[in-house]
C-alpha cells in the first residue's frame, strides 16, 4: 500500500499505464503472452512504486480475458498463459485504475509493426452549481 | 410556554464531532418516513418549506435504496436518524441533519447525487473524521467517490463510468491550473481545504484505491475498519490505509 499512498496521496501529479509491446509464444493449444508495460507521468517526475493495472486481451473473434499485472516502477513485464492468441492488449479497459485518461490499446500487426490507438472519452456531464461541503 | 416560546430538546446518544452539530429555525413542514436499516427501522425526517412537501417525496424517493447501498458497502448507518432540512443555500452533512438546498428539493432526481454525497458523509466525515483539515480528502474525496458508487449500484456500471469520466478529465486537464500546480492530497494547505483537489482528485484517488485493491479487499477492509472504529474518531491519512 505504501507505493499507492506515496504516489497518489502524498505526492503530486498523476500516472498512466500503457502497453509498450507484447509477444506471443504458442504452447500446445495455448499461448504464452509476454506483455511489457510502462508508466507515464504528468505533473511529477517520481514514478509510483508497487503498481498494478488490469490488462485485457482480445482476439479477432472478440474473445476476451482480463488479468492483472503488478510491477515495481516505471516499467514491468509479465507472461500470461491464454487459451487464444490476442490481437490486442488493453490497459484498464474497465476503468478501474482511476488515473487513466485514455484507454491505450496495443495492437498486434505483421511482424515489426505495432500501432497504439488512443481512445479519448469525450462524455461530459453537467454539474449543478451548488456549494456542497 | 405561556409567552408562546417553544423549547425543543434534542439529544443524541452518539458522539458527534462538534462542527457537525446544527440548528435550523424557520416555518418548516415535516415529512416523515422510515428506512429499514441494519440497526432496525431508522426514522427519516424532511423539514422543508410547506410548499415543498410533495416535491420532497419525489426528490428523495431513492433515499432508502441509497442508504442500503452505503450500509452494504461500509457497514451500518452510524446514527439514529436520517434528517434532511431545506435551506436557502448549499449543502452540509451535519450529523443526522443534512442541510440541503431548497432548490434541489424540486420533485425530481436531478440532484440525487447531492444527497448521496451528503449521506455518505455519515460514514466518511461524521462517524470518522479527519484529524486535521490537511487530510480533508478523507471526508470529501470519499464522499465525491460515493456519488459514483451509488450510481453503480442503483443504475448500473455504465452510469457510474459516465459519472467518473468527466470527473477524471477535469482532474487531469484542469485541476493544476486552478490551485497553483500539481498538489499532493495530503497535507493540503488550508486555502485549498475545500478545493477541487480535495473533492475531485480525492474522489478519483478513492476510485483508484478500489481498483488497486480489488473489490473484496477494498470493501472488506473498509467495512472491517469502519465497523470497529468508535464514532467521532479523528483519523489521519496514514491511519486510513486499509
Amino acid at each position: 500500500m505504501s507505493g499507492f499512498f506515496d504516489f497518489h496521496v502524498f505526492g503530486p501529479g498523476f500516472n498512466q499505464f500503457s502497453v509498450d509491446s507484447f509477444r506471443i509464444v504458442p504452447i500446445g493449444d495455448e499461448f504464452d503472452v509476454e506483455v511489457f508495460v510502462k508508466q507515464r507521468l504528468k505533473g511529477t517526475t517520481v514514478y509510483a512504486q508497487n503498481c498494478r493495472v488490469e490488462l485485457t486481451f482480445m482476439d479477432n473473434d472478440r474473445q476476451m480475458e482480463t488479468r492483472r499485472i503488478s510491477f515495481p516502477g516505471p516499467h514491468g513485464s509479465a507472461t500470461f498463459r491464454l487459451p487464444f492468441a490476442p490481437a490486442i492488449v488493453m490497459t484498464d479497459l474497465f476503468e478501474r485504475a482511476g488515473m487513466q485518461p485514455p484507454t491505450a490499446i496495443k495492437r498486434s500487426t505483421p511482424p515489426g509493426f505495432t500501432i497504439t490507438l488512443i481512445l479519448f472519452s469525450s462524455l461530459m456531464l453537467p454539474r449543478s452549481p451548488i456549494l456542497l461541503l | 410556554m405561556s409567552d408562546n416560546t417553544k423549547i425543543f430538546h434534542w439529544k443524541s446518544d452518539r458522539t458527534l464531532p462538534t462542527y457537525l452539530a446544527s440548528v435550523a429555525a424557520g416555518p418548516y413542514a415535516l415529512v416523515t418516513d422510515t428506512v429499514n436499516a441494519e440497526q432496525g427501522e431508522i426514522p427519516v425526517t424532511y423539514y422543508v418549506r410547506p410548499s415543498d412537501t410533495t416535491r420532497a417525496r419525489g426528490s428523495f424517493v431513492n433515499l432508502p435504496a441509497v442508504t442500503g447501498i452505503f450500509e452494504e458497502s461500509f457497514g451500518p448507518y452510524p446514527f439514529q436518524r436520517i434528517g434532511i432540512t431545506g435551506t436557502s443555500l448549499g449543502a452540509m452533512e451535519h450529523a443526522e441533519n443534512i442541510f440541503y438546498p431548497n432548490s434541489s428539493i424540486n420533485g425530481t432526481l436531478s440532484d440525487e447525487w447531492l444527497y448521496a454525497h451528503e449521506l455518505s458523509h455519515m460514514w466518511f466525515g461524521n462517524k470518522v473524521t479527519c484529524a486535521s483539515d490537511a487530510d480533508m480528502w478523507l471526508n470529501e474525496g470519499w464522499a465525491r467517490w460515493c456519488e459514483t458508487l451509488y450510481r453503480e449500484n442503483l443504475y448500473g456500471i455504465e452510469s457510474a463510468r459516465e459519472n467518473m469520466r468527466p470527473l477524471l478529465r477535469e482532474v487531469l486537464q484542469f485541476i493544476h491550473t486552478k490551485e497553483g500546480g500539481y498538489r499532493p492530497l495530503s497535507p493540503m494547505p488550508s486555502e485549498y481545504t475545500y478545493g477541487d483537489n480535495v473533492y475531485d482528485k480525492g474522489g478519483v484517488t478513492t476510485h483508484a484505491l478500489r481498483g488497486y485493491l480489488g473489490d473484496s479487499l477494498f470493501f472488506g477492509g473498509v467495512k472491517h475498519i469502519w465497523i470497529r472504529l468508535p464514532t467521532a474518531l479523528l483519523l489521519p491519512t496514514t491511519c486510513a490505509m486499509p
